[in-house]
């Protein structure tokens, strides 16, 4: 029966309007923020090192006096000096690797393998100042530790998996992330609540039908939160599916190995971009679920299907609004889970200073929410059930 | 198979079901005869656990109640409660209203085709509901019940918008399930009731205020239609029987029950002076409805 109610549950979803057009909506999203996104200004890895070579003098010539003379003062000058030539060298590789010329000046190897170890060298000597306390170094000239943390977990991954350094931000490969960042957050919660409105809608809309189904309160609603869950999954499938094709039309697909930087267990890390929308779709995945199973329960309980959007809205803004108001809002940082970008990226752990707050520990946080969720619809359903037993003696007279 | 065990329920302090018992087994129509707002679908939904009573029970065979869900469920898979035209899906045909039905109860939709030909049903059920006129919901509403096909079936108001011949239509079905069913039916088509239910309930003040039966001997009344005041003369010119009745201020009914045939020749002519039309049988659907309820069919 179960199945069979699946299935007419699919039916009536299939034939849900307002759901395609939510679908078109996120559809349509990839191409046109790609139109946007194509017209930004990125900033160019040659530049980048330009930039930072030419802070090298300013920040000898601001280097106070009084520690210079200091045996200290001598070594962190050294060590300046070394990273302003490991940097020059950086520049060299890159400007060789532009150029074609692949047997490189200084050591064995090709290009890129020098630039990303002279980077690796460059992030043990900024590390070390850092160790020292920066003494003597101006605060804007000071690369921060995440930073260095972020750069050396790129070069590693380069090393590892032999790329190329210099990618086309505009490609396909390096596009569908930067929108699924973009959709992360409130608006994929709004398209799950939108797109979730109508799971009580036919219950309400046509009684005398459905009411006497031989199926239980809990099949009902898997039923509805898993054909809800399958078609928000699908259109997010055909969004990234279509989006990147379109993309990989102007500019090319690109090489899905190019790495992304997610923060875990407390420390930056790059992994595949294949890998990085893996994880993105599975939090996807968990968070629709969880907004689908709350939503029926609010539903369910308010009986109301507007009340029960705007008080689940005002739960996940909740933070922000808080906020807004002067209350401290760290304890509500299960919430920030619903932007996963933020979670991938390590802004929500800098943001609630809760170092372990990484993607590993948001999945558990929402798989525990869901079932907590789903306990509570169960025992409520039970409660009710178990009310009505009161009443009936258990023999017949 | 089915027991109402001193149900109430009220609303508003308005008490819509009040104590009601009743014993209801397989193999019988049993219909249920009252005008609107007198607790009839309030009963239905008692029985089918969408509404809970203030007190009492509903007992299936004998073991099974609304305890837990689980009961429920049980419950429920041999209960079908007959759909509301206006809560048929528009956009689903009449097809796939049917294999709904017959799959959440039957697990299989073979049968589905009989079922369309038996209502004749063929030339619109593949349409979208939307395009259907009343007569055809109605018919479309029954199918799902023939598909369901379960052992108890609670019908409300089934022969709504359906005409003559559909009416007949769907009489003959409800005779030829019967065999192995409990049904109730819930409808206005009184006379149409007789055809084919085993027992008519008649709903009042939220009691049974009388149950007729019609497989059994019911008692023969010489019946007449005369006008008030030709009844206060009748009443005082002659002494009536006792349990005469002069229903809904049109209809003379005199028990013959008892009577000798010279007795029963003796009241026929006597009344011949009143009217001169007049039949003899027991009162049917028609006449009690219009007995406690006032009102004229």
């Amino acid at each position: 029966m179960f199945w069979k109610y699946v299935i007419f549950e699919t039916k009536l979803l299939l034939l849900n309007k307002k759901n395609w057009l939510l679908g078109v909506a996120l559809i349509l999203f990839f191409p046109l923020y790609y139109s946007h996104y194509s017209k930004l200004d990125m900033v160019d890895l040659r530049e980048e090192k330009n930039e930072e070579a030419e802070n090298f003098p300013e920040i000898l010539d601001k280097f106070p006096g009084s520690v210079w003379q200091t045996e200290e003062g001598k070594e962190i000058r050294s060590n300046l000096i070394q990273q302003s030539s490991l940097l020059n060298m950086q520049r060299l590789y890159l400007r060789n690797e532009e150029q074609g010329i692949f047997l490189g000046f200084f050591g064995a190897g090709p290009n890129l393998q020098n630039f990303f170890e002279a980077g690796l060298q460059l992030n043990e000597l900024r590390l070390e100042l850092h160790r020292r306390g920066n003494k003597g170094i101006q605060k804007e000239y000071i690369v921060p530790i995440d930073e260095i943390q972020k750069e050396n977990a790129l070069y590693r991954y380069h090393l590892e998996h032999e790329l190329t350094l210099i990618q086309d931000q505009f490609k396909a490969s390096n596009y569908i992330p930067v929108a699924l960042r973009q959709i992360s957050g409130v608006m994929f919660c709004l398209l799950v609540l939108f797109a979730g409105s109508s799971m009580l809608l036919n219950d309400q809309q046509h009684p005398s039908v459905v009411n006497g189904f031989p199926i239980s309160f809990m099949q009902k609603a898997a039923s509805k939160v898993g054909v809800h869950f399958v078609q928000i999954m699908l259109f997010l499938s055909a969004s990234i599916l279509i989006g990147g094709y379109y993309v990989s039309r102007k500019t090319g697909w690109g090489d899905f190995r190019t790495p992304v930087l997610i923060y875990q267990d407390a420390d930056f890390i790059a992994i595949s971009m294949l890998r990085y929308l893996f994880l993105m779709f599975v939090a996807f995945g968990l968070i629709a679920l969880l907004l689908l199973f709350t939503f029926l329960l609010l539903n369910l309980v308010t009986k109301n299907l507007y009340a029960a959007i705007v008080i689940l809205l005002f739960i996940l803004l909740s933070p922000q609004l808080l906020l807004a108001v002067g209350v401290e809002t760290n304890w509500l940082y299960p919430l920030k889970f619903i932007d996963i970008s933020a979670v991938l990226s390590g802004e929500a752990a800098k943001e609630y200073g809760i170092e372990e707050l990484d993607f590993k520990h948001a999945y558990s946080w929402l798989v525990l929410l869901t079932f907590l969720v789903m306990s509570i619809l169960y025992f409520r359903n039970k409660l009710l059930h178990i009310q009505k037993v009161e009443t009936i003696p258990m023999k017949i007279s | 198979m089915l027991k109402l065990s001193n149900v109430t329920i009220a609303y508003n302090d308005k008490i819509v079901l009040d104590s009601l018992d009743l014993t209801a087994n397989k193999g019988e129509i049993i219909g249920v005869a009252a005008p609107n707002g007198t607790g009839k679908t309030t009963m239905f939904n008692v029985m089918a656990n969408f509404v809970k009573p203030d007190s009492g029970h509903v007992f299936f065979d004998g073991k099974y109640t609304y305890r837990n869900e689980k009961e429920e469920l049980h419950i429920h898979r041999m209960l079908a409660t007959f759909p509301e035209q206006k809560d048929l899906f528009e956009e689903l045909s009449g097809v796939d209203h049917m294999k709904l039905y017959a799959n959440m109860w039957k697990g299989s939709t073979k049968h589905v085709p009989s079922i369309i030909k038996r209502l004749n049903m063929g030339h619109y059920v593949k349409r979208k509901v939307r395009t259907y006129s009343l007569g055809m919901r109605q018919r479309l509403c029954f199918s799902m019940m023939m598909a369901a096909d379960t052992p108890i079936m609670l019908m409300d108001e089934v022969m709504n918008g359906l005409d003559v011949e559909n009416v007949a239509l769907i009489s003959e079905c409800l005779m030829e399930m019967k065999q192995d069913k409990l049904i109730f039916v819930a409808s206005h088509l009184l006379a149409n009731l007789d055809l084919y239910a085993d027992r008519v309930l008649f709903l009042k003040d939220g009691k049974f205020v009388h149950e007729q039966k019609f497989t059994g001997e019911n008692e023969n009344f010489l019946k007449l239609d005369v006008s008030a005041e030709q009844y206060e003369s009748i009443k005082s010119e002659l002494d009536l029987p006792e349990g005469h009745m002069f229903i809904a201020n049109y209809l003379l009914c005199i028990p013959l029950g008892g009577m000798s045939e010279s007795e029963q020749s003796k009241w026929m002519g006597r009344m011949l002076k009143y009217n001169k039309e007049m039949t003899i049988g027991p009162l049917g659907t028609v006449e009690y409805y219009e007995k406690y309820y006032g009102k004229t069919v």
